[in-house]
């Protein structure tokens, strides 16, 4: 009846968004002798840009895209942990072995501190549909995310649904490593027997 | 039954620990489900495979109501702690315990145990000799029946 609220999954697939985005831009992209002045003009810019992960064995782990990813280096000489990364309409897929993908967009996401802080912005959306194609999945307009403390939170409203189950807050906190997950005022559950 | 109704939880904060299956709401806590109402200011729900095994209300008091069945008188529990056993669905009511029924019958006392499926209770005074308390029960008077007015009552009644 109460179904699980399912913190952990949305937490590493938000860890794998960014790392991805983070990864993203070899080094080539910072070429230190034209870097741009200041930090008005991205260093590089992805336009419809697509990534694909695979692990060791070679299976797929993840796919990225986003209809813009902006790279903005601070210091025009090196890379320097104030850089940041501003991506548009992010999309993830999300691949574990042994459950259904999880899916993920956003309009607008934004990574800083080496990708240690991430925000998403604007219908952040996250959904996996298992088998029978019951849907279990998370909406908030806003969320922040560090991926090294594996852990994610919000202060704007949140519904949190899943196959006979929904839940209104707002405000959330989710722990991944003791998978914990917090509403923090005006909840209200639904649960079908 | 209540048991095939919704559930509607409200409260100010929850936390769900996906791991250990429990969810814990806290600050002004409603719960409803059919006739079943719980009223505390704490809710701790433990599930197994996402299927709710226990409730366990704590409160100042915390208060469970519900009509059983459809044949049955309402009931109304009190107590510091209500723990709502679903599988057997017995309550186990702790501190300041009270158990009401619709006719008014009325039981206290520090434990009380309640068998809602078979209407069985089973209560406990605190035999501790510095503060003994005992169970107390409040049977009313079951309402005589009024005497059917044939043509012409005889007697007037004085009260009237």
């Amino acid at each position: 009846m109460i179904r699980n609220w399912f913190a952990p999954a949305v937490i590493v697939t938000l860890t794998l968004l960014f790392l991805l985005l983070w990864e993203s831009p070899p080094q080539s992209f910072f070429n230190q002798d034209d870097a741009p002045t200041s930090t008005k003009y991205p260093a590089s810019i992805l336009i419809n840009t697509v990534s694909r992960r695979y692990d060791d064995e070679g299976k797929l782990n993840s796919v990225f895209k986003a209809s813009e990813a902006r790279y903005f280096q601070v210091n025009p000489r090196r890379p320097t942990k104030r850089d940041y990364v501003e991506v548009k309409e992010p999309k993830l897929t999300f691949y574990t072995v042994d459950k259904p993908p999880w899916d993920m967009t956003a309009r607008t996401g934004k990574s800083k501190n080496n990708g240690n802080l991430i925000q998403l912005k604007g219908d952040v959306h996250l959904w996996q549909s298992d088998s029978e194609n019951l849907v279990s999945e998370l909406t908030t307009p806003y969320l922040v995310v560090k991926p090294e403390q594996q852990y994610a939170e919000t202060n704007k409203p949140v519904i949190i649904s899943s196959p006979g189950s929904t839940t209104n807050a707002v405000g959330m906190k989710a722990y991944l490593q003791t998978d914990t997950i917090k509403l923090l005022s005006k909840v209200r559950g639904i649960h079908e027997p | 039954s209540d048991k095939s109704q919704p559930i509607y939880i409200s409260s100010d904060r929850a936390e769900r620990n996906e791991k250990l299956g429990v969810t814990t709401y806290t600050g002004s806590v409603e719960m409803n489900q059919g006739t079943l109402q719980i009223h505390a200011d704490k809710v701790v729900i433990h599930s197994i495979n996402n299927e709710i095994t226990r409730i366990i209300a704590t409160g100042s008091p915390a208060e469970y109501q519900q009509k059983p069945a459809t044949d049955k008188q309402l009931v109304i529990a009190r107590g510091n702690k209500i723990e709502y056993l679903l599988d057997t669905e017995k309550l186990h009511l702790t501190g300041n315990a009270s158990l009401r029924q619709g006719d008014g019958t009325m039981l206290t006392g520090k434990l009380i145990n309640y068998d809602t499926k078979e209407s069985v209770v089973r209560a406990e005074g605190n035999t501790n000799s510095s503060a003994p308390e005992r169970i107390h029960m409040v049977i009313p008077p079951k309402a005589k029946a009024e005497p059917q007015n044939n043509s012409s009552s005889s007697s007037s009644n004085p009260s009237q």
